[in-house]
């Protein structure tokens, strides 16, 4: 054994780290070291002697083998290289479950002829290259990453530049081939340059500063700049600056991106340029649709849009308003179906059956709650590209109020008329209700008027409504809590109950009201020209309501001409009445007598009636005037007015004829005693004093008395057998009554002698 | 002093040189599974600095090579020399890399080597084996760089030499006998040539050999 023969050579060999083998001149193992034991795991013992075809079979490489041989017998040294023979013995590295085969370098080589060995005539020497193998490999695939990369750098369309950041002046040290294509400078040209050239002459432009102020905080910086070619003509350079640092922190290099992003920015120019103009054109558009809407929205017209069937597809605010249909309930409805008046739907349509409206087509317009408006309409077509008419433009005027207004100036006009010429206050009154429910369709209309005074209700009139309705105010005194027309009388105001079912004012009215369908009431004063409240103007509705500014504005009005017509037929009263009457005594005057006499006389005539007519003339009077003066004549005149005022029936007549004259006329006359008994009368009322300022003065009368048909047959001479009677009566002493045809007429009336009182 | 064959002997080496060429071309065309063309070898004796001269004018200015030293019947080394940008491919075409020529690395070194010492030993095998005579190999040892410094390498002493006692070869002690083949693969553009150093101390057993193998064949 070896090992024996020389045991401190072969622990040599053991603690070698590499694989020994000897081999004698049959190729034979004589030695194998510790180290070929665990990496082949069989023991010296095992191989000696023998050689590896025998200890290995198939496993050991032939060319190993071989080699072994070649050196044994013949002397030459070989190689066997890891990348030619990867495993020319089987051996492992690592145990157990982590064992893998192991890579190796084997050197083959004859003994020199000094070898220590006994019979040993060449060396086998194994090296383990696993970890060589490992870190090449490692290497190259690093190397073939960087390769990639630098393939990727070079063909890149981006120009880049690496510049050395630690030599002075900063120059470039690589240019790639893209950069050449941007700036048309070749490679060689601007290595070890400055890239400042590229700026030519537009030194330090702001986006230098935007790279300077990012790479002193140690980022990447970016900017666009303007720059040149080689041929001097200029690019926008969207320059990327990135800065590199060694393993130590320190700056090494720059690397500039380029790209030339002219091309892009002529495109993002004209885009931008497209956008705005797109965007003017917008708001140009929305300006304009913007104020047609407000135009369609704010004008008072009605302005709806229908396609040729007749729906609606724009319906305007005033359209709204009108028909109190929001557009969007409107929109696809028939336009036609607000019309009520059917003759008129085939305007409304541009399809079959549609007819070419008339000029100033008026019809009406029916609105959600029921209202019916007066519309006048104009129509207009849309069409598109082919002239064909696909929307009908209707265009309406609300002339509701102008018809009513004009309505309403009619009726004033034709009342006003009849104030002229002084028509029955009555009928004008009737006119008056009717022209307030033509104004306002659901209203039924009346007048409350008033006494002279205005302190009590004396009648009412109302057409529309019942008698029973009416009379429920009249006689009644005025007070603030008499219905509406109590209110209004009393504080000249206007009144409106909402609801008279309701209304304190109206709880003793409630059946009536109930009965009569009324259930509103606005009530607006008559006033007179000097403010005196002359009646109330009453309005009833069927339902609890207001009144909307247009109906107070009617009903003013229908109070004012009422109270035009009845001061109108209060002033005729008067001038009638100042004709005919006597003022100091409001007796009867001559005309007004003569014209009683007549009728009276006519009347009696036909109906074979009597009359007695009874001439009186004062006693004492005139001294009296001259005494007092005209004053307290005319007290006593006026005091004599009233006394045979007061001694005759309502259907006499008492007149004053003269200064101290009168006459009364007795219609209906029985009999002459009857005649007497008024004489008698008269005579003792007139003596009676008359107290003036303390005096008391005392007057007496004459009285001549002439019967119809007894003692004249017409007026004239009646009047005169009274005078003549009168005198007779003078004469006779003053103070005492006689008949005119004295004889006669005692015989025939059967009446007593003339008395003295 | 210079070593001056006869016309008959210097055949002989060419033959001996064409044998073993032709040998290892047979292993280095199985290796690279290519077809190798050989040229008629060019034997001459010159010293070290017409050997220099000859250098710079036929080989390429940086070169790969592996060198071999033998010992026996004749000592000296001889080299396979490739140009420096080529030889690596030369090794990628054999292990099927794909890597740029000019990373060198650990293993492809080796792998060179390997390939040098096979043609070089299947070389110096068919001459000894021709000669009846022995002859040793020592391990291939590659070599990068220019040809100045590649002919100082060629006639370094061999690893083993060195350690000996014997004193060095120097060049007034070397002949070399340069024998330039050169030789390409039909497929890849490779080219490259061998070159032999003989220490002119053993010339004479050489010269020896060759006469007895002379007299081999005529008699």
């Amino acid at each position: 054994m070896i090992r024996s023969a020389s045991p401190g050579q072969v622990r040599l060999l053991d603690v070698l780290d590499c694989g020994v083998a000897l081999f004698d001149s049959e190729a034979r193992i004589l030695l194998w070291n510790y180290w070929m034991e665990r990496s082949s795991g069989i023991k010296a013992a095992d191989v000696h002697g023998r050689t590896l075809e025998e200890v290995f079979g198939d496993q050991v490489s032939t060319v190993l083998s071989r080699t072994v041989r070649d050196a044994c017998t013949d002397g030459l040294s070989a190689l066997l290289s890891n990348q030619l023979h990867r495993y020319p013995i089987p051996l492992t590295r690592g145990s157990g479950v982590r064992a893998v085969a192991m890579e190796q370098s084997v050197l083959v080589r004859p003994l020199p002829r000094y070898s220590d060995v006994p019979g040993a005539v060449c060396v086998m020497q194994v090296s383990d290259v696993s970890s060589a193998v490992r870190r090449e490999r490692h290497l190259r695939e690093s190397r073939t990453e960087l390769r990639l990369r630098n393939r990727a750098i070079e063909a890149s369309s981006q120009g880049i530049i690496i510049v050395d950041a630690r030599k002075e002046g900063r120059p470039i040290i690589y240019a790639n081939p893209a950069f050449t294509v941007i700036t048309g400078y070749p490679a060689e040209e601007v290595l070890g340059r400055n890239c400042k050239f590229l700026q030519g002459p537009d030194v330090d432009q702001p986006g230098l500063d935007a790279i300077r102020a990012a790479l002193s905080e140690q980022r990447e910086g970016m900017a666009v700049l303007r720059n040149y070619r080689k041929d001097g003509t200029l690019f926008w350079n969207e320059l990327l600056v990135s800065p590199v640092f060694d393993t130590d922190g320190v700056l090494t290099n720059f690397v500039g991106i380029q790209r030339d992003i002219s091309k892009r920015r002529k495109i993002e120019e004209q885009r931008d340029q497209a956008m705005a103009d797109l965007r003017q054109a917008n708001e140009k558009l929305s300006h304009e649709q913007r104020f047609t809407a407000t135009v369609l929205r704010t004008i008072g017209a009605l302005v709806a849009v229908v396609d040729r069937r007749g729906r609606i597809v724009s319906f305007n605010r005033a359209c709204e308003t009108a028909t109190g249909l929001p557009e969007k309930q409107a929109l696809g409805t028939r336009l036609a179906d607000l019309i009520p008046d059917q003759g008129a739907w085939g305007y409304f349509r541009l399809d079959q059956g549609a007819t070419t409206p008339p000029q100033g087509l008026r019809t009406g317009l029916v609105s959600h709650s029921g209202d019916r408006r007066s519309i006048r309409w104009s129509f207009s077509h849309l069409t598109n590209g082919d002239e064909m008419a696909t929307h009908l433009i209707c265009t309406g005027i609300d002339v509701t109020e102008r018809d009513r207004a004009y309505a309403l100036l009619q009726s004033e006009r034709t009342i006003l008329e009849m104030v002229a010429r002084a028509e029955p206050l009555d009928s004008l009154m009737g006119r008056l209700c009717e022209m307030i429910e033509s104004q306002l369709p659901e209203q039924r209309a009346s007048l409350t008027l008033l006494d002279a005074r205005s302190e009590r209700f004396v009648r009412a009139i109302g057409p529309s409504l019942s008698p029973d309705f009416l009379s429920v105010f009249e006689g009644r005194e005025v007070a603030p809590s008499l219905a509406s027309c109590g209110p209004v009388a009393h504080f000249g105001h206007p009144h409106y109950s909402y609801d008279v079912l309701r209304d304190p004012n109206w709880s003793e009215f409630r059946e009536i009201c109930e009965a009569s369908g009324v259930r509103s009431c606005w009530s607006v004063p008559i006033l007179s020209s000097d403010q005196a409240v002359l009646g109330s103007f009453d309005c009833y509705g069927a339902m609890p309501h207001l009144p909307d500014n247009s109906s107070i504005e009617v009903l003013l009005r229908a109070a004012r001409i009422a109270s035009i017509a009845i001061e109108r037929h209060r002033a005729a009263e008067r001038i009638q009445y100042l004709a005919l009457y006597d003022q100091l005594t409001g007796l009867a005057n001559r005309a007004l007598l003569s014209d009683r006499l007549q009728s009276a006389t006519s009347h009696a005539m036909r109906h074979d009636g009597k009359l007695a007519l009874l001439f009186i003339d004062l006693d004492g009077f005139k001294p009296i005037n001259d005494a007092y003066g005209h004053d307290a004549g005319d007290v006593v005149l006026a005091a004599v007015g009233n006394r045979v005022r007061a001694a005759l029936r309502t259907t006499d007549t008492a007149a004053r004829i003269g200064g101290d004259e009168f006459v009364l006329l007795i219609e209906d006359v029985q009999n002459a005693a009857s005649v007497m008994v008024v004489a008698d009368k008269v005579l003792r009322t007139l003596c009676q004093p008359v107290q003036w300022q303390g005096e008391t003065l005392h007057v007496g009368a004459s009285i001549g008395i002439a019967l119809f048909p007894h003692d004249a047959t017409d007026a004239d001479a009646l009047l005169t057998a009274a005078d003549d009677a009168m005198y007779r009566a003078k004469q006779a002493g003053k103070n005492r009554w006689v008949w005119g045809q004295e004889q006669r007429l005692i015989g025939d009336l059967g009446a007593e002698s003339p008395s003295m009182p | 002093m210079t070593m001056i064959l006869t016309a008959d002997e210097q055949d002989v080496v060419t033959e001996l040189m064409n044998m073993g060429v032709g040998r290892a071309a047979g292993a280095f065309s199985r290796l690279v599974n290519d077809e190798v063309i050989l040229s008629v070898p060019e034997v001459a004796f010159v010293g070290i600095a017409e050997a220099q001269r000859v250098f710079d004018a036929s080989i390429p200015d940086v070169l790969a090579g592996v060198r071999q030293s033998f010992d026996g019947f004749i000592a000296g080394a001889a080299a396979l020399l490739f140009p420096e940008e080529r030889s690596l491919e030369l090794v990628r075409a054999i292990i099927g890399e794909d890597m740029p020529a000019e990373e060198i690395s650990e293993l492809e070194q080796e792998t060179l080597a390997e390939i040098g010492n096979i043609i070089l030993n299947n070389c110096l095998a068919t001459i000894a084996n021709a000669l009846h005579s022995e002859i040793s190999s020592s391990l291939p040892e590659t070599y990068t760089g220019d040809k100045q410094g590649f002919l100082s390498f060629l006639c370094d002493p061999p690893p083993e030499a060195r350690m000996s006692a014997e004193p060095p070869l120097d060049g007034s002690s070397s002949v070399l006998l340069l024998v330039q083949i050169d030789f390409s693969l039909r497929r890849r553009a490779i080219q490259g040539f061998l070159a032999f150093a003989i220490d002119l101390r053993s010339a004479a057993s050489f010269r020896a050999k060759i006469n007895e193998y002379l007299e081999a064949l005529s008699g």
